[in-house]
């Protein structure tokens, strides 16, 4: 395994009755496709948005450790507000999973991609704006401009999900954290996404880690696979050997894997 | 945009139309009449000369036609002359208007103004002590009586400390003052008026400001916003705020007629001559043609004030635009 770029170590997450993760290990790889699967409510989304300290009123225990690009390591859950804000969106992004509800109705899509690039580069607007553009056409988005001008009910919820990812991915962070982003969409476009994902690791160096309750749609493109169970990660799958499963409950998982259901091969007549 | 506009304004005629039938009837269905009040105490006045003051109202005809009169008066912007003085509705009102319309104008702007970064501060430092305090001040002022507060400032300031004026719009010396103290003048005799009208009014907004941006806060998009590392500020004041101030434009339309309606309680203790005191004594004399005057145009603004509601959000909520445009 490569050096992790990201690193989760005896990670908790509490809420006021609830634990919700307990004690999580688990290391995101530089440069690779990182996937958490896991049961709804094993813990999983909580852990992710525990990592930029996106939760509100949780209380978080433990060390996530990220690696920047001149190697040196800094402690997320100990930096300070003003820090954070700096990190959040540059070093490591986010992708929701409701592409619609996680965009601001009431704004331009164009100007919620450039958000983030105006506050972490010193790129001028038109510049930042020539930089959404080439962007969402290397994400396969037809009519950019049209898009960049749209309001986001007036756009799939495809178009959306790529419109997220555009605002994701412009200030070129070195994580990007994907939270269920297919589970919203539709068979087709959720595959789509999911494909470009793959592509922009590809191109850019990113690391992903993608979480889902799938482990089918894990598979497809995942390079280590962390299976989560009550607040825990219990295993990793590594894409070397197989993603061999030793654990009943992961083998469990991959019984009960929607998509592996479904006949691969097309239906006759 | 402009079609819905159109549209909706068609829409209202009927509605106005119903709503002066149902004040027409109501009025008239009300024990008493105007003849009432001037032949009731009046031991001179005879059976006959009570059925020649009916006549002459033309109280005597039947109440569809009372009606109909009044309806093609009022397409002329006629709205007829008082039982009681003799003098055209218009000018009564045209009287009454501007202090009301002063008196309510600062203290909607004061509800707002206020009320609005008010709540919002709430809603930023939820469950903190600015909150607490914000929500204590909010709760005590919109539970306790306006009439009282009144009274209390009042004794306070007008007799107690004799710092401000308690009663009427201008002192007795208003006309030789220079236009720079007459300003202070009115401003010195508002302050209290003002003061004691906008504050229920100030507390609800501040309580709907907050829970409205505490639910804006709540949002997926503010996550998302939180997300990319923006400052705090853009977050709760470009991405909360502009989503909370939706439903608070539709308030902000609703208190247009407010703006014409006096409260006869505050007109009275500060002894002020507007919209509500005119109302008050035309519907203890039966003056009907004022008390119409009065609803009529009370509808016309309530009306009014819908209408710019709904415009107000359309135009600044984009998911409403598709809808209006297709």
């Amino acid at each position: 395994m490569p050096d992790p770029a990201l690193e989760l170590r005896n990670l908790s997450v509490r809420f006021s009755s609830t634990t919700a993760v307990d004690g999580l290990n688990f290391p995101v790889a530089e440069g690779a496709f990182t996937a958490l699967v896991g049961a709804s409510g094993s813990g999983k989304s909580v852990t992710a948005l525990a990592v930029c300290r996106l939760l509100r009123g949780a209380l978080v225990h433990g060390e996530v450790w990220y690696r920047g690009a001149d190697g040196r390591r800094t402690d997320l859950l100990k930096m300070d507000e003003s820090g954070l804000l700096a990190f959040r969106g540059k070093e490591i992004s986010y992708v929701f999973q409701d592409p619609v509800s996680s965009l601001n109705p009431v704004m331009r899509v164009g100007e919620q991609i450039l958000e983030a690039c105006l506050a972490h580069s010193a790129l001028s607007r038109a510049e930042a704006n020539r930089r959404a553009l080439d962007l969402l056409e290397s994400l396969r988005v037809r009519e950019p401009a049209r898009v960049c001008r749209a309001y986001p009910h007036e756009l799939s919820g495809g178009l959306c999900q790529r419109a997220m990812l555009a605002a994701a991915l412009i200030a070129r962070p070195r994580v990007l954290i994907a939270d269920e982003p297919t589970t919203a969409l539709d068979a087709l476009s959720g595959k789509e996404v999911l494909d470009l994902l793959a592509e922009i690791r590809e191109k850019e160096g990113l690391a992903i880690l993608f979480i889902t309750h799938d482990l089918a749609l894990a598979e497809r493109h995942a390079d280590f696979i962390g299976v989560m169970d009550a607040g825990r990660v219990i295993e990793v799958l590594e894409k070397g050997n197989g993603f061999a499963a030793n654990h009943p409950q992961t083998r469990r998982l991959f019984n009960a894997s929607l998509s592996k259901a479904v006949p691969k091969t097309p239906i006759e007549g | 945009m402009k079609s819905y506009g159109w549209k909706r304004l068609l829409g209202l005629v009927p509605l106005f139309l119903g709503i002066t039938i149902l004040s027409f009837a109501v009025i008239h269905l009300a024990p008493g009449g105007p003849s009432d009040a001037k032949a009731a105490f009046n031991p001179k006045m005879t059976a006959q000369a009570r059925d020649r003051l009916r006549e002459i109202y033309g109280l005597d005809r039947p109440l569809l036609v009372q009606y109909a009169d009044w309806v093609r008066r009022l397409a002329r912007l006629d709205f007829g002359r008082s039982f009681v003085d003799g003098r055209d509705v218009r000018e009564k009102i045209a009287e009454a208007i501007p202090v009301t319309l002063l008196i309510n104008a600062l203290s909607l702007g004061l509800i707002f103004l206020v009320g609005i970064p008010l709540g919002v501060a709430g809603a930023v430092h939820e469950g903190r002590p600015l909150d607490r305090v914000i929500t204590a001040g909010t709760l005590a002022a919109f539970s306790m009586p306006a009439f009282w507060l009144a009274l209390l400032l009042i004794s306070v300031f007008g007799v107690h400390l004799r710092a401000l004026p308690v009663s009427g719009v201008h002192s007795l010396a208003y006309e030789e003052m220079t236009w720079a103290e007459k300003w202070v003048d009115v401003a010195r005799h508002l302050l209290l008026p003002v003061l004691v009208s906008s504050l229920t009014g100030l507390a609800g907004i501040s309580r709907f400001a907050r829970g409205s941006m505490l639910d804006a806060l709540r949002q997926n998009y503010i996550r998302t916003a939180r997300a990319k590392g923006i400052p705090e500020r853009r977050v709760l004041y470009r991405h909360a705020l502009g989503n909370a101030l939706l439903p608070i434009i539709t308030l902000m339309g609703l208190s247009v007629p407010g703006l014409l309606g006096g409260s006869v309680i505050f007109e009275t203790i500060f002894s002020i001559p507007g919209m509500g005191r005119l109302f008050f004594n035309s519907v203890f004399t039966r003056d009907y043609p004022v008390i119409m005057g009065v609803l009529v145009l009370g509808a016309f603004l309530t009306l009014l004030g819908n209408l710019l509601a709904d415009l107000g959000t359309a135009a600044a909520d984009p998911r409403t635009k598709t809808g209006l445009l297709s």
